[in-house]
């Protein structure tokens, strides 16, 4: 009778990989991953590492929350 | 080389005609419906999102600002990575409200006129910019690719051609509510060629300019100034309020709005974007780098913005710079086509109807067409509105910085948009309070400015100067001012202010919590009367659409009476109208013309329905509490629906509001059918049946038979009262509540009925009293046998001896001999017959019946057993004495009492039956002095299948068969026994009427 708690953990999966993505690009990490000498494309990496877990959880959520 | 400007024109405008070509086909079928509904189409529609400033302005952009270009992309891939939390419970209220645009979600919210005409006013001023920067982008293109300046018709010209393909796209349907596949397939059709454009010039750029990867990375070791001019800014630059601008702008722009929420066609799509259409962004920008650097190298001195077509100028070949031409041209027309399509839905539901629509009576003829030629006409302003601004500005703007202007102002709705979904304190007063302030500080700090620049006003004020931030970052600068005046005041206000009571119920519809609908039952009684009502404001044909419409969506015949019913019926016209004339107009019209009777008793039943049904439908949405007492409700309901007793609860006016599983089995009819009406409506014989128990005294039923679908049932009715809990839980102490009509009381909130249907058992029990009868008889056989046997010798003899009587009188005397033996057996016979008949379920009407004469049959049947016949009888019952029942039915009792009782005593004892009236009841005792029952038995004697008998010769049914035919005489049976003394059985049955006036049950 209690509602799927599947649902609560996978909304706070949600919340944790935006706090990861607004770490990993406003905190000082972004020294790191903005320093002159890395190749060009390593921001283009680090995005698409993002969009990666996005659609991991995605995929793990399924479609049940519509 | 150089290109005709003549040239240039007829390709954008051959584009255009197979763009609208494509959306066609999308309309018509040829494209099939699931291409339309796919997620690839939907992602690719929401990449309008990327504009002439991401197509031309973002090369320029990173020359001036490096990698900062990606934080206008990862700002929307954040934005996207909350999908679940930020967009899908707006997509969800714009589908169950149909809400179609950013306004209309705002006034349906912070319920106000004033909310939508702000809304509306500052997204105009906001977005004009932005349009004014793709006619901008459009002719500087040509003006690149011509090399002569661009005549001023150009872009007049741009603007009269995208006005029309705005109204081919978007304004063609009579209803604007219907989704627009085909501008769905068109826009995402854009977005792909976009792309490719795109990818062709960054291709070329690294292969056809720098002579492939290695050739770009030699030149970058040969030029480290280029890569650290990317990296730099990042670091210092205004990085956190472009993410922040780009976060909101990913759903707040009108055009981004109307795509991921308006024109959504499957919702699991939004679901599938959340990774896709980030996906999307990166590929798109993945060939800005290239062609930045390919410009740098290869076409230093020109225009950044246009190097994506100032390179291709260096190939040998016409279709590339065709090709980027015609990207260019994608990006900036379904731009324009998407968002003066969402403007001009929100200049038409906020500020024209409000102004021309009245509720009096003043029909329009045709209110479908009059709202499609408004939208027609306001999609011209718009356009023509942008096209203004850009005359106003110089040319020499930068693509990207009109675009953050528009950015900031819509950031604006941001602190509005996050308290619509998470913060239900949030007041009218605070947002309209909190945007103003915004909208003041972005005109003051941005829009000011840029008209200065331009020349057209001088002000001499710089509050960025005044108030000592630094001169380099503006756009950071006014982001920051913009959000704390907005955010501070919308916080401010909103606690210092109260909710109206529609605010309360908006703020809780938006939060998907306790959903509540309007108190009352509608007026109208009819849908016929709901059209009529209507048609006195929008027209008869279009009062007539809408309820039709209306019908449809909820399944419901135009012969739909019950109120609970005709009060969805209004609430989806409402939301229907919303789709079409917005929330507040669509509202003022519904209370208007199909006005609620006020809290009327049978209004509180269909709000309780109501709430039932809309919370069934929010299941998925709801979240903390409010999912944890949705999921004790359900239980609860689930519980009373799969009772194994049939359900039937009414309102405090006989409406009935549940009608569970195995009502619907006893009665055959469905709950859907059923909830809502009265119990006076129902079809017979349920309509008198519970009718008729709703009005008696009595609280229970027992045993009635009803012919049901031509065939005997037995049902026991027990009902009772709903009490309204107070507020404390406890329910109206009994001294307040008494009858009312319809059997409910002043103080309760309903009446629940129980059904119990008790055929099954009726009909076993029946069967079961039959076996043991003929059980009995069996056990009977041998003496029935040799009862028969010793008339029949003597009959022999006689008749033997008839042969050679010659004396008339000796042969009478042995006729009249045979003829009494032939009695004899005759009776015996009869008795054996009546007994073995007595278990058919008769129709239950009692009659008065002897009991002496009972006892006596009982007697006879008994003596023919073995044991019968080894033990005394005594029937001292008074004559003449009737009790109301079954004759056949009572000799069994007796015979069943006799025979154990016979079982149970020695050779020579005496069995006594006698009787005494005990009040409105006979008092019957059958006495033997046998064994007696262990008092360990004793409670159990009554069980069916219990017996203390050697196996084989008992079968434990006789006793708890008596005790069963006794209860339905409305009697009692009880057993008092001492071991080794004997037994006494005491039944009681009630008098026949005459005999002492008591009634049967």
């Amino acid at each position: 009778m209690r509602p799927s708690p599947n649902g609560g953990r996978q909304l706070d999966s949600v919340v944790l990989l935006f706090l990861f993505a607004c770490f990993l690009l406003l905190s000082p990490l972004r020294e790191w991953w903005g320093a002159d000498r890395n190749a060009w494309f390593l921001p283009y990496l680090l995005w698409l590492g993002v969009i990666g877990l996005v659609y991991w959880l995605t995929r793990r959520r399924g479609h049940h929350d519509l | 080389m150089t290109f005709e400007l003549a040239t240039l024109f007829a390709a954008a405008l051959a584009y255009l005609l197979l763009l609208f070509l494509i959306a066609y086909a999308a309309e018509r079928g040829v494209i099939p419906s699931k291409l339309a509904r796919h997620p690839a189409t939907y992602v690719l529609s929401l990449g309008v999102y990327a504009t002439s400033w991401s197509y031309y302005g973002s090369v320029g952009y990173a020359q001036a600002q490096g990698y900062n270009f990606l934080a206008i992309y990862l700002g929307v891939t954040l934005a996207f990575v909350l999908a679940p939390l930020l967009l899908m419970p707006v997509l969800r209220l714009t589908r169950d409200y149909q809400l179609s645009s950013l306004a209309d979600l705002f006034a349906f919210r912070y319920r106000h006129q004033a909310t939508g005409v702000l809304v509306t006013v500052f997204m105009l001023i906001g977005i004009l910019p932005y349009i004014s920067l793709q006619i901008l982008a459009v002719t500087e293109s040509v003006r690149v690719l011509t090399r002569e300046a661009t005549p001023a018709v150009l872009a007049f010209g741009f603007c009269v051609t995208l006005i029309l393909f705005a109204i081919l796209f978007g304004a063609r349907h009579v209803t604007p509510r219907e989704k627009h596949e085909g501008l769905v397939v068109a826009i995402a059709f854009e977005s792909a060629i976009k792309l490719v454009a795109l990818a062709i010039v960054g291709l070329f750029a690294v292969y056809g300019l720098f002579g492939g990867p290695a050739g770009m990375n030699e030149w970058l070791a040969a030029h480290p100034e280029a890569l650290a001019a990317l990296y730099q800014p990042v670091r210092e630059g205004p990085w956190p309020a472009l993410l922040l601008l780009a976060f909101a702008a990913a759903f707040l722009l009108p055009r981004q709005f109307h795509m991921t929420f308006t024109e959504n066609i499957e919702p699991r799509t939004l679901t599938v974007a959340g990774w896709a259409f980030p996906l999307f962004l990166l590929a798109l920008n993945l060939a800005i780098p290239p062609i930045l650097w390919a410009g740098q190298a290869f076409r230093p001195g020109t225009n950044p913005d246009f190097y994506v077509l100032d390179i291709t100028l260096a190939s040998n070949h016409s279709w590339l710079p065709t090709v980027a031409f015609l990207g260019g041209v994608s990006a900036a027309s379904a731009m324009m086509i998407v968002e003066t399509l969402a403007l001009a839905a929100m200049c038409l539901n906020h500020l024209i109807l409000p102004a021309s629509f009245s509720t009096r009576d003043r029909p329009y003829t045709d209110l479908y067409r009059r709202l499609l030629w408004w939208r027609r006409g306001l999609i011209a302003v718009i356009v023509f509105a942008g096209y203004g601004f850009y005359l106003l500005l110089q040319s020499n703007q930068g693509l990207v910085r009109l675009g953050l202007i528009s950015f900031v102002a819509v950031t604006q709705f941001l602190p509005g948009y996050l308290g619509l979904l998470y913060w239900p304190r949030a007041t009218r007063a605070g947002f309209i309070g909190g945007l103003t302030g915004g909208a003041i500080m972005w005109a003051v700090t941005l829009l000011l400015p840029l008209l200065e620049s331009s020349g057209i006003v001088h002000s001499g004020l710089d509050l960025q100067a005044l108030l000592g931030a630094a001169d380099d970052n503006p756009i950071a600068f006014a982001t920051f001012l913009t959000l704390c005046v907005n955010g501070l005041l919308f916080v401010t206000l909103s606690l210092a202010t109260r909710h109206t009571a529609v605010e309360a119920e908006a703020a809780r519809a938006c939060r998907f919590d306790a959903p509540v609908g309007h108190g009352g039952s509608v007026a109208a009684a009819s849908p016929s009367e709901f059209s009529e009502k209507l048609a006195r404001i929008v027209g008869p044909h279009t009062a007539e659409r809408e309820v039709r419409q209306a019908l449809s969506d909820l399944d419901m015949s135009d012969a739909e009476r019950r109120p609970g019913e005709l009060r969805r019926l209004r609430e989806r016209i409402e939301r229907n109208l919303s789709g079409l004339i917005g929330p507040l107009l669509a509202r003022a019209v519904v209370d208007d013309r199909l006005e609620l009777v006020p809290r009327s008793p049978g209004a509180l039943s269909d709000t309780m329905r109501l709430i039932e049904e809309r919370l069934e439908d929010s299941r998925t949405r709801l979240q903390g509490v409010a999912a944890e007492l949705d999921a004790l409700r359900r239980y609860h309901r689930q519980i009373l629906q799969e009772l194994p007793l049939a359900v039937c609860a009414l309102g405090p006016d006989g409406e009935i509001v549940i009608w569970n599983h195995a009502m619907e089995i006893i009665s055959g009819l469905p709950a859907r059918d059923v909830s809502g009406t009265r119990v006076r409506g129902l079809p017979e014989p349920w309509g008198g049946l519970l009718g008729g128990f709703i009005r008696s005294r009595d609280a229970h039923l027992y045993k009635l038979q009803v012919a049901i679908a031509g065939r005997s049932r037995w049902l026991n009715l027990h009902k009772a009262a709903i009490d309204e809990p107070t507020t404390t839980g406890r329910m109206a102490p009994a001294s307040e509540r008494g009858a009312g009509p319809d059997g409910t009381r002043p103080g309760t909130t309903g009446l629940v009925i129980l059904v119990e249907d008790l055929t099954e058992m009726q009909l076993l029990e029946a069967e079961l009293t039959h076996s043991e009868r003929l059980a009995s008889i069996g056990r009977l056989a041998a003496g029935v046998a040799h009862e028969i046997g010793n008339p029949l010798t003597g009959i022999a003899s006689l008749a033997q001896n008839l042969d050679y009587e010659t004396d008339p009188a000796a042969m009478r005397e042995s006729t009249a001999l045979i003829q009494e033996q032939i009695r004899r057996i005759s009776d015996i016979v009869r008795a054996l017959v009546t007994f073995s008949h007595g278990g058919v379920v008769t129709d239950g009407v009692a009659a008065p019946v002897e009991v002496r004469r009972c006892v006596d049959e009982a007697v006879r049947l008994v003596r023919l057993s073995h044991a019968g016949k080894q033990v005394q009888y005594r029937n001292v019952c008074e004559e003449a004495v009737q009790v109301a029942g079954s004759h056949p039915r009572l000799v069994q009792v007796f015979v069943n009492l006799l025979t154990n009782a016979c079982d149970a005593s020695r050779p020579g004892d005496e069995i006594e039956v006698r009787s005494a009236p005990d009040g409105n009841f006979l008092r019957i005792e059958v006495v033997d002095h046998g064994g007696g029952i262990d008092a360990e038995h004793l409670p159990r004697v009554l069980e069916p299948f219990f017996t203390t008998k050697e196996p084989g010769t008992g079968t434990g049914l006789g006793l708890p068969l008596a005790y069963s035919i006794v209860q339905d005489h409305g009697g009692t049976l009880a057993i008092e026994s001492e071991p080794g003394y004997g037994t006494r059985v005491i039944v009681r049955l009630p008098l026949a009427p005459e005999a002492g006036g008591g009634a049967p049950a």
